[in-house]
């Protein structure tokens, strides 16, 4: 899981084939490998994860959740690239 | 279980087993009070269906306030981050036991949630479940030991459990557990499965990115069956339900004939149509071809004796064990198991049953007992 990528505005992510998690009705509960802890996803974030079934980009997630949440795209983007990297320190998204 | 519930819980906790099955049960009409609540709550983590009262809620089948929902919805968060653990458990030691190369079938839970309901996040599993080979039972015991797992019960015998025996509980470093299984149930319905035939054919599911073996789908459901006949005295709801599951689905439908065909030869009817008669009239479902073969089939002498020694309250393991002697094949395999059960490992069984001649004068009375005592159900 680790990287030699830089981080950049482009890259895009997936979710790891590795990945555990589970879909609940109201969150998403994913297995922290790092640690071996659970992590619950709520609103925002279990939306992110379902996105990321398929590869896509910071900014591309932000555009089509700012609407949703009538927040400019900037500051969702910021949001989104912080869960992200969250997220690849569990090593449950990978780089696509 | 059920003396420990009100009959307004005990209806409804069964109601929510049979969410997303057909069945007549209804649920009550308004939320709970804040004592039947709680009263629902612990039946549904005694019953392991906290997965379905959530989607229950969900659905608004169960009517709830927002804190019961709330409280529900991270209930089954909170059993799913178990689950999420244990399938952590399972890829590392089926990667253990691959690396000794044994060959692994997951049994229940993990395969249960996969392949057989509409959601993994609908079924909870408390213990990971597998089976492996005879011949590879010492590979695979060391291999586990080796990691840092640690047997809850010492051998009865040294080979006992390669040869009679239906598996053994690991703990792990963490606590969670592994049991190993040689086969399905312990005693006589143990014996007589046809184990070569089980992994004859397979089916295959993903965790983690990786493909792990199964039983195929009828041979889960008799899986299931024994499971919830003869795995506890009072069956848990959770092993109904995965009966009922299996027996009212329309995709990847069991083969009826296949299965009483099977479970005649393994002289398990008996079993079978105890499950399927409990799993219809306690979730309150629809008759099926197989529910109405099931409340027909009367067991034979043979299988009401076996039952017994798993629905008594009289009869414990040992008595059970005695009773498989007649399933053990062979004059040396019965000599060996009977030998077994008489002369026991001085580690065996000194701080579970207060001594090993304790414990089978205990079966030598309850076996004495026998057909005097009516088996439960």
């Amino acid at each position: 899981m680790t990287s030699q990528h830089r981080a950049g505005p482009e890259e895009r992510w997936t979710r790891s084939a590795a990945a555990l998690w589970r879909r609940t009705f109201d969150r998403t509960v994913l297995l922290d490998w790092s640690t071996g802890a659970t992590f619950n996803l709520s609103a925002t974030g279990a939306a992110i994860w379902d996105m990321l079934e398929v590869p896509a980009s910071a900014t591309e997630l932000a555009r089509e959740l700012a609407p949703l949440y009538e927040v400019d795209v900037a500051t969702v983007e910021r949001d989104v690239r912080a869960l992200l990297e969250q997220l690849h320190g569990m090593q449950v998204v990978t780089r696509a | 279980m059920s003396a420990l519930f009100s009959p307004e819980v005990l209806a409804c906790s069964r109601a929510v087993a049979a969410t997303g099955v057909a069945s007549r049960h209804t649920f009550p009409a308004r939320p709970f009070d804040s004592w039947a609540w709680r009263e629902l709550i612990t039946s549904s983590q005694v019953e392991r269906i906290t997965p379905l009262l959530a989607a229950a809620i969900e659905a608004g089948a169960m009517p709830a306030t927002a804190e019961q929902r709330a409280e529900a919805f991270d209930l089954h968060a909170q059993m799913m981050g178990i689950c999420l653990k244990l399938e952590a458990d399972l890829l590392r030691v089926v990667a253990l036991l691959e690396a000794e190369e044994v060959e692994v079938l997951v049994l229940k839970g993990p395969s249960f949630a996969r392949l057989d309901y509409d959601d993994p996040a609908l079924r909870f599993f408390g213990d990971i479940d597998l089976l492996v080979r005879g011949g590879d039972w010492e590979r695979s015991a060391s291999a586990l030991i080796s990691a840092g797992y640690r047997r809850r019960f010492a051998e009865i015998r040294p080979g006992f459990d390669r040869r009679f025996g239906k598996g053994v509980s690991f703990d792990g470093p963490d606590l969670r557990q592994i049991d190993l299984h040689r086969t399905f149930v312990s005693g006589p319905f143990g014996l007589r499965v046809d184990l070569p035939g089980v992994w004859s054919a397979t089916a295959t599911f993903s965790v983690g990115g990786r493909p792990f073996a199964a039983l195929d789908s009828d041979h889960r459901f008799i899986h299931a069956c024994y499971h919830a006949a003869v795995g506890k005295r009072e069956p848990l709801l959770v092993p109904l339900r995965d009966v009922a599951g299996m027996l009212l689905r329309s995709r990847d439908p069991i083969d009826i004939g296949r299965v009483v065909r099977t479970a005649e030869e393994w002289q398990g009817r008996a079993v079978i149509a105890r499950a399927v008669v409990e799993a219809t009239d306690r979730l309150a479902l629809e008759e099926t071809a197989l529910s109405e073969w099931a409340k027909r089939y009367r067991p034979s002498r043979g299988e009401r004796r076996a039952l017994q020694t798993y629905l008594d309250p009289h009869m414990g393991f040992a008595a059970r064990s005695f009773v498989g002697v007649g399933s053990v094949t062979g004059i040396v395999g019965k000599a060996r198991y009977v030998g077994s059960l008489l002369f026991p490992s001085r580690t065996y069984g000194g701080g579970r049953h207060g001594g090993r001649s304790a414990r089978w004068i205990d079966a030598a009375r309850q076996i004495a007992g026998l057909g005097r005592h009516q088996p439960p159900g």
